[in-house]
């Protein structure tokens, strides 16, 4: 796609790391995507720890504690839609995603057809620090859909 | 003023701090983690916790040596214990030893959850 062609959206990805404020941030994704008559997705990524490292944890299943997580993570996702708009997001546009960040949005933009991404600011460390690493940054850098960047202090 | 609780993790396994850290961050917690009694102690010198969950058996500091010192330098600190190992006689020897709390391995981390609740200061 054309970086410098102006197409509106059909497809709103909002990414929440299930942080306080992650409400406020669904609230304002929610409004955005009504005002450009898009579809919302609302994705939290969950570490994909067994995978990543493939140790043995002593007396620890750890595929059953991946699993609590995963669901903790749908419950909490849940939760924040709620208090941000209601049942206005149903199970099928909150995703819960194991694996890294990256993998996670690179997945839903290309099967959701997602023509904007929204973050939240990472606090005092910036944007850049969702985005470590080589393969990362080229990610962001080579990026044909906008990324809004939501500070979560302007509340 | 942010009244968020923190929770210190001390576990030799990053995998397991990992899996309880993210699973306790979303249940609205700051977790931070240790590698061992060592990591444990230097990092309480500067930050104060609200509890702290170790496990018993780990490299140059172990879960009961850990507790005595953190017993004496921060005695409002509740301890919860962690370990598979002989875990009738471990958590005998937790409570004699002053453990506000004892987790036996395997565990499901609603219930881990539930334990640090118990043992939380209000």
């Amino acid at each position: 796609m054309n970086k410098n062609m102006l197409k509106k959206p059909k497809s709103v990805l909002c990414y929440t790391d299930l942080s306080k404020n992650s409400s406020y941030l669904v609230r304002y994704a929610y409004e955005i995507s009504k005002m450009l008559e898009a579809e919302l997705f609302v994705l939290h990524n969950v570490t994909d720890i067994k995978g990543a490292a493939g140790f043995y944890v002593p007396h620890i299943n750890m595929d059953k504690l991946e699993e609590e997580v995963i669901q903790a993570a749908r419950d909490k996702i849940y939760a924040i839609c709620h208090q941000a708009v209601g049942d206005s997001i149903d199970k099928v546009h909150r995703i819960v995603i194991r694996g890294g960040l990256i993998e996670a949005l690179e997945q839903v933009i290309r099967e959701r057809k997602i023509g904007l991404v929204i973050m939240p600011h990472d606090g005092d460390k910036g944007i850049l620090s969702w985005f470590r690493g080589d393969y990362a940054e080229r990610f962001l850098r080579d990026a044909s859909i906008p990324f809004l960047v939501l500070p979560m202090d302007a509340r | 003023m942010d009244n968020t609780k923190r929770i210190l993790i001390v576990d030799d396994s990053d995998e397991l701090t990992q899996v309880i850290a993210e699973f306790l961050g979303m249940c609205g917690y700051s977790v931070f983690t240790a590698r061992d009694g060592i990591d444990a102690l230097r990092f309480m010198e500067k930050e104060t916790m609200d509890v702290v969950v170790s496990d018993i058996h780990m490299p140059r500091m172990d879960g009961y040596t850990l507790m005595t010192e953190i017993k004496s330098r921060h005695p409002r600190t509740p301890i919860i214990l962690i370990t598979g190992f002989s875990v009738s006689e471990a958590q005998k020897m937790a409570f004699e030893k002053g453990a506000d709390a004892f987790v036996a391995k395997p565990f499901h981390l609603k219930d881990l959850k539930g334990v640090i609740e118990s043992v939380m200061p209000h």
